[in-house]
């Protein structure tokens, strides 16, 4: 990533709890010749090619003691992330989350397939340098012990890494704690620390998995805040995480994973679009028999004295059209007392695709054997 | 400065100002300078079957105490070498780290191996003074080259062995009993491995004082790191000492210990996942 100038739009921001800066002005680097945010969300950043793996499980035998059977893995995933998204990678457990970033970060080596960064393609990172050079990791809850210090703890990174430390404390909320033992240290601030670490000569793509994990919600917001301001600065985040709904609000586009494949892609609006999420009016009422005075299509119902239905629009529901709907039960001696159009969020799209409902993660529910496809907005 | 070489004495350093150094430090000075000091004094009485009447002939002996103690350093430094990083999820950002693996290896295996390398080394220099000091004479320069080549080369055996255990140990449980179970068998065990291999070629056991016996304890040593070490000192000892082995073979064993062990630890750790 270039470096020298700086931006100056940024001003200083304070990490509430610890009352410093959390960007300093001037600390982030700008490219020399910055592009136009809408030019750089349309040029694939990052394109994975039939990406395939499947981890090996030792299964020893009497007869054969090193004999390996094929376990989960990934199959034939395939996607791009234009420059400076923020992606989300959700999925239910065992999905293959963590193994996909682990092969991006050059941890693993995948058995087929293709990474590109930047137009310029690798094979396996594993074995490539110059292509873990542009990824930085930030691994799930990484369990920092010792009598070490973070700032000790970055400057050895910052050997393999061949590249300065600088201020990547500050910048993480950690400048006071820096010359602290990390044994020392809360979740939350070793969770500050595995960011600096993978912010540590600025990478081009930054990998997070369960980002949100041990930090409170003021350190949420700032490492949600954080994240924004580097995508916006044309870094590429992919970010894996239970926690839909600080998720939600973060990512521009998301990658659902379900059983080592690509369920469904895109940005949030246009899969719950495609899948018909916005569109259910729930209705609860006492007396009378509502069935018969609806004319949209009932999904649901349940009438037994006190009555519960859900109602689909395909042209999603208005005050208008709500109030009007209320006013026709009303009259008809149907008596609404609870009317909610239902929200969704992530975990819905989940449960949608997957047909993992709630706690259920048998291998009863669904295996999509295909991605859908879903129109851009 | 070399990026392995910055690392590995980075590593070295944090390693220097840890607990477990404050508990070897003096172990060690305890075993190296109490062995030279004692075994060199001319009024100190040694069991019979040990002679150390010249000054490598101490330094020979004192070898005994350095293979319990430094060994032990090793073991101790690095049997959670990678194991910890591991468990710890540490090891997944060094490895995502743009550094070839092969070079990140060899710094971890050398940040395991200076922190008790250069004490014994130190500590080794100064027994040497106070052999000196209670013998008044000094021990040759090739046997001084020797005694300390080949002290650094049995340490670096147990760290490559060290480390190539604990990039296999997936909890701390398999790291203590991979790295201690390592110690244990060179150091402790050997002798019982060798009298159940010599009774099952045919060799007389029962008494491990026979020529027989010896000269089949000597080949069996070739397959011990502590056993190789012996045999590279008794080179240079008088020919009471020595064991019939051909110095061929003493000398290929030690290369065989110094180039497999790492060619296996630096393999395992290219393959490794996090």
């Amino acid at each position: 990533m270039p470096t020298g100038n700086h931006f100056s739009l940024f001003h200083i921001r304070t990490w509430p709890d610890l009352n410093i800066s959390l960007i300093p002005p001037n600390s982030l680097p700008i490219p020399k010749n910055p592009q136009p945010f809408s030019d750089i969300m349309t040029e694939a950043h990052l394109r994975i090619e039939t990406l395939s793996f499947r981890h090996q499980i030792p299964a020893p035998t009497i007869r054969n003691p090193t004999k390996k059977r094929l376990g989960a893995g990934l199959h034939n995933i395939s996607f791009d992330l234009p420059k400076g998204s923020i992606t989300g990678l959700v999925g239910p457990n065992g999905a293959g989350k963590t193994t996909l970033l682990h092969i991006l970060s050059g941890l693993i080596s995948p058995d087929s397939g293709s990474i590109e960064i930047a137009n310029e393609k690798f094979r396996d990172l594993k074995k490539q340098d110059a292509g873990r050079n542009k990824i930085g990791l930030m691994p799930d809850t990484v369990r920092w012990q010792g009598n070490s210090t973070p700032k000790q703890v970055l400057h050895r990174l910052s050997l393999m890494n061949n590249s300065k430390v600088g201020d990547l404390l500050e910048l993480v909320g950690l400048s006071s704690r820096a010359d602290e033992a990390l044994d020392r240290l809360s979740t939350g601030m070793g969770q500050r620390l595995s960011l600096a670490t993978a912010l540590l000569g600025e990478p081009e793509i930054l990998l997070f998995d369960e980002p949100f994990t041990g930090l409170d919600p003021v350190a949420q917001k700032a490492l949600k805040q954080l994240t924004r301001e580097l995508a916006d600065r044309g870094t590429t985040i992919l970010i894996s995480s239970h926690l839909l709904n600080e998720l939600e609000s973060l990512v521009d586009r998301v990658i659902l994973l379900h059983h080592g494949q690509v369920v469904i892609e895109g940005e949030i609006r246009a899969i719950k679009r495609n899948l018909k999420l916005d569109k259910i009016l729930l209705l609860k009422g006492e007396k009378g028999n509502p069935l018969p005075l609806i004319t949209e299509k009932v999904i649901n119902s349940s009438i037994n004295g006190n009555w519960s239905i859900s109602v689909e629009n395909e042209d999603g529901w208005s005050r208008k059209r709500l109030t009007k709907l209320v006013q026709k039960l009303s009259e008809k001696g149907c008596t609404p007392y609870h009317v909610e159009v239902k929200t969704t969020d992530l975990s819905d799209i989940l449960e949608a695709t997957t047909g993992i409902d709630g706690m259920d993660l048998s291998e009863h529910a669904m295996v999509p054997l295909s991605k859908m496809e879903v129109e851009e907005e | 400065m070399n990026p392995i070489l910055a690392l590995a004495f980075d590593d070295a350093w944090s390693k220097a100002r840890s607990t477990r150094m404050i508990i070897l430090l003096p172990l060690l000075a305890l075993f190296i300078l109490g062995a030279c000091w004692g075994l060199s004094d001319p009024d100190a009485t040694l069991p019979a079957s040990i002679s150390a009447n010249t000054p490598f002939e101490v330094l020979f002996v004192a070898s005994l105490f350095i293979l319990l103690s430094s060994t032990l350093g090793v073991v101790l430094f690095g049997f959670d070498g990678i194991s910890k990083d591991r468990i710890s999820g540490v090891l997944a950002i060094q490895l995502s780290q743009p550094m070839a693996r092969r070079n990140l290896a060899v710094s971890m295996l050398l940040g395991t191996l200076l922190p008790v390398l250069i004490p014994t080394l130190v500590l080794s220099l100064l027994g040497i003074i106070l052999i000196k000091v209670q013998m008044g004479e000094w021990p040759g320069f090739a046997d001084i080259a020797l005694f300390l080549g080949a002290t650094t080369l049995l340490l670096f055996w147990y760290a490559t062995i060290q480390m190539y255990a604990s990039s296999l140990a997936k909890d701390m449980g398999s790291s203590i009993s991979l790295g201690i179970g390592a110690w244990l068998l060179f150091t402790m065990v050997w002798l019982l491995v060798t009298v159940l291999l010599a009774s099952a070629f045919g060799v007389d056991a029962t008494d491990t004082s026979n020529a027989d016996f010896e000269e089949f304890s000597a080949k069996v040593d070739l397959l011990s790191p502590n056993g190789v070490y012996h045999l590279l000192l008794e080179m240079r000892v008088g020919d009471d000492i020595s064991r019939t082995i051909s110095p061929f073979w003493v000398v290929t064993s030690a290369v065989g210990w110094t180039v497999l062990p790492l060619w296996a630890y630096i393999r395992r750790f290219q393959k490794m996942g996090a």
